[in-house]
């Protein structure tokens, strides 16, 4: 698996609108009067006509077909963009009117009943494939869906014909007539059925086993209540062959089982709807966000989501951090949950990391992310600052503890070497007083070794206060100083400086820069020479040293470097160390010097 | 014996006015500290019976040469000064002078409280001071 952070990119964009087509109202308004007359009309034929059971017949078929049509209407309203309303819609009225032209006794009138009471069942199918968002997505669904269509529709009924059967009377009341239904539904068209009815479960039960947790439970209701539906009009179909009493009692219940799959669809789709209500809560709420992390407490409540995070970006760190500035890490594929990054005017301000299962729920994720912009952005400017405090937090704290270790050096350096040597020279001087008189030719040797002694003591103190503070720096400033330290560098320095003084916080930053850089050379390039340059320009003064030695210096590494970093940025200036293995080692300080 | 111990002849048994010479061991980490107080103390009427340049060592010679007086520095590779008075005087062993590069106020009061017979600056040590200590007198003289 790679280890890529998954990310969605969601552009703020206006709130999703419903409800606002043209044409749709007016449509609607004709479907609900057509839905109501034909389904009044197909009562009173069925209920009329010679079924078994007319009343109950024709009670059922119209609750269907009423159900069908008013959900698909009434989700057609909501969701416009949503195609799955007007095929429910579709459905129901074809329901009722193949229902109704069934009874009306004439043959041409039966044969069209039958083709619209199958088309029915064909849209039921379709509508399952097609639930939540109305489309059927792969070839494979489209495929299967069309050859159940084709089945159906046109295959069942050319078989029939060709058989020279009639089709069963009743158009939808066929539906409760399971022995008719099976025999309408012998030879290829079974076959048909079968198979891409067998393909048609297997995708289904596929999707909803890889759906995210949210998702499961709405595509599962509507499935199951869909997949109960259709097995038990098979059932019916099949129990017919010996009992025509018991195939019909499983017919009845089949039709109530398909009268619930409209409402559990209804339900799913206002589940969803629900969750987007929260958006305008949540443009509310965000009035009163004051306090730093009111923003995430409301984004979890109108997402629904306990465990969101959001992580800010910082430019500068190339990276998110928490509303703290700490660094923050976005989850990585395959967890459980997604970042959704926020984009304000084409830049990246924040990452929402949410729980996968919204990524089912876009729409609502893109009206949070845009209702919320502002808002992260403002959050995002404070995480910024603290994560610069944090920094400059950070950096005092390392020159105060770099000013402890610089003196706990001197007091070793001074302990160690001049003070040590001084204590000896104290002795000696003593053993030269007791032999002087005694034994003045024994003194003499003693008196050479004080002198030498005396010597190296001195070129210690010397390198010492040199370490301390170089005077000729101060004194004759940069380009003196730096010639006397390239001149003690054992690796030959080529160097360039201009001769203008500058600011004295400027010059001992590059100096003690240029000396560390010198030193790391000697110690750990195996450069045959250095490069030392230093300009003014721009009201800016950078220098850069760059050897041709081994290379893979790492700046993280070792104090030396990170506290000069610290004094370089105290004059708001960079350092950036440039090391890759075999390719030598360039470092550069850029200061801002007017 | 270990590197870094070295010890020597018993060169004279008494001086000339009939005296036991007084016996030394230094433990100092620095050669040339060592003989150079070496050096000085021998030219003071000291016998110098042992050097040590470890507290570990140093202790093991103190034990085994029973010396009038051990002289041992704070500063020690392996265990400070004050831990080498501490061991030795656990083992009734002859009594210690720390001595320092530094001075006893460095040390604020850890001197005091050691059971160290007492504490000389290196700059201070000689012949006579060392004397004092020996006579029981916790300062130098």
């Amino acid at each position: 698996m790679s280890s890529r952070p998954t990310a969605v990119t969601v552009r703020p964009a206006g709130l999703p609108v419903g409800g606002y087509g043209t044409s749709g109202p007016r449509v609607r308004q004709v479907l609900w009067l057509l839905g109501g007359v034909t389904g009044v009309a197909a009562f009173v034929l069925v209920a009329d006509g010679d079924a078994g059971n007319a009343w109950l017949t024709a009670a059922l078929t119209l609750g269907i077909g009423w159900c069908f049509l008013a959900s698909g209407l009434v989700i057609w309203a909501r969701e416009e963009e949503n195609p799955l309303g007007l095929l429910m819609a579709s459905a129901g009225l074809i329901l009722l009117a193949g229902a109704a032209v069934g009874e009306l006794g004439v043959a041409f009138g039966s044969w069209l009943g039958f083709a619209a009471v199958n088309a029915f069942v064909a849209m039921f199918i379709h509508v399952l494939v097609a639930f939540p968002d109305g489309r059927v997505g792969s070839g494979s669904e489209r495929l299967l869906v069309g050859a159940v269509y084709a089945d159906l529709v046109l295959l069942a009924p050319l078989w029939l014909a060709a058989g020279g059967d009639d089709p069963p009377r009743g158009g939808a009341a066929g539906l409760l007539r399971p022995e008719a239904f099976a025999s309408s539904l012998g030879g290829p068209p079974a076959a048909v059925a079968l198979l891409a009815g067998g393909g048609i479960a297997w995708l289904l039960w596929r999707r909803w086993y890889w759906a995210t947790r949210h998702a499961r439970l709405t595509l599962g209701v509507v499935l199951l209540s869909g997949g109960v539906s259709l097995a038990l009009l098979l059932a019916a179909a099949v129990a017919a062959r010996s009992s025509a009493a018991g195939g019909r009692a499983i017919g009845w219940v089949a039709f109530v089982a398909f009268g619930t799959v409209p409402l559990a669809i209804l339900a799913g789709l206002v589940r969803g709807r629900l969750a987007r209500a929260s958006v305008a809560e949540l443009l509310r709420e965000l009035e009163t966000v004051r306090t730093p992390g009111a923003l995430r407490e409301a984004l979890r409540h109108a997402l629904g989501d306990p465990t969101l995070r959001v992580a800010y970006w910082v430019s500068e760190a190339r990276g998110f951090v928490d509303l703290r500035g700490r660094p923050f890490e976005l989850p990585w594929e395959g967890s459980n949950q997604v970042a959704t990054k926020v984009e304000r005017d084409g830049r990246c301000v924040a990452a929402i990391v949410h729980d996968g299962s919204l990524r089912d729920a876009p729409e609502l994720l893109e009206a949070v992310t845009s209702a919320a912009g502002l808002a992260l952005e403002n959050e995002r400017l404070h995480a910024e600052l603290r994560s610069h405090l944090d920094d400059l937090r950070e950096s005092r704290a390392r020159i105060v503890e770099a000013g402890d270790a610089e003196r706990r050096r001197l007091e070793r350096n001074l302990h160690d070497g001049a003070q040590q040597r001084l204590v000896a020279m104290s002795l000696r001087l003593r053993l030269v007083e007791a032999k002087i008189r005694t034994d003045p030719e024994g003194a003499v040797p003693i008196v050479t070794e004080l002198r030498q002694e005396l010597t190296e003591a001195l070129e210690e103190l010397r390198e010492l206060a040199r370490g301390i503070h170089p005077a000729i720096l101060s004194d004759r400033g940069l380009r003196p100083a730096l010639e006397a330290a390239a001149t003690r560098s054992p690796v030959p320095v080529e160097l360039s400086t201009p001769a203008e003084r500058m600011p004295a916080p400027v010059e001992a930053a590059i100096y003690y820069v240029v000396c560390e850089a010198l030193a790391n050379v000697a110690k750990y390039a195996q450069a045959s020479s250095v490069r030392v340059e230093v300009v003014r320009a721009d009201g800016r003064a950078v220098a850069a040293i760059a050897d041709d030695g081994v290379g893979g210096a790492d700046p993280s590494r070792g104090s030396g470097l990170r506290g000069l970093a610290d004094r370089v940025a105290a004059l708001d200036g960079h350092l950036h160390v440039d090391s890759a293995p075999t390719r030598g080692t360039r470092i550069q300080v850029d200061i801002p010097c007017d | 014996m270990p590197a870094g111990l070295t010890r020597f002849e018993f060169r004279a048994s008494c001086d000339e006015d009939g005296e036991v010479p007084p016996r030394i061991v230094i433990v100092d980490d620095d050669p040339s500290f060592l003989a150079t107080v070496r050096l000085l103390l021998e030219a003071e009427g000291f016998v110098v019976v042992g050097e040590a340049l470890s507290g570990l060592d140093g202790i093991a010679l103190a034990t085994e040469l029973d010396p009038d007086l051990v002289l041992v520095d704070v500063n020690l590779p392996d265990i400070d000064g004050f831990e080498v008075v501490e061991r030795l005087a656990q083992e009734s062993a002859p009594p210690v002078v720390l001595t320092s590069i530094r001075s006893a106020d460095d040390f604020g009061n850890l001197v005091q409280r050691s059971r160290a017979r007492g504490f000389i600056a290196k700059a201070d040590i000689t012949g006579e001071a060392l004397t004092g200590f020996l006579e029981g007198r916790a300062t130098p003289a």
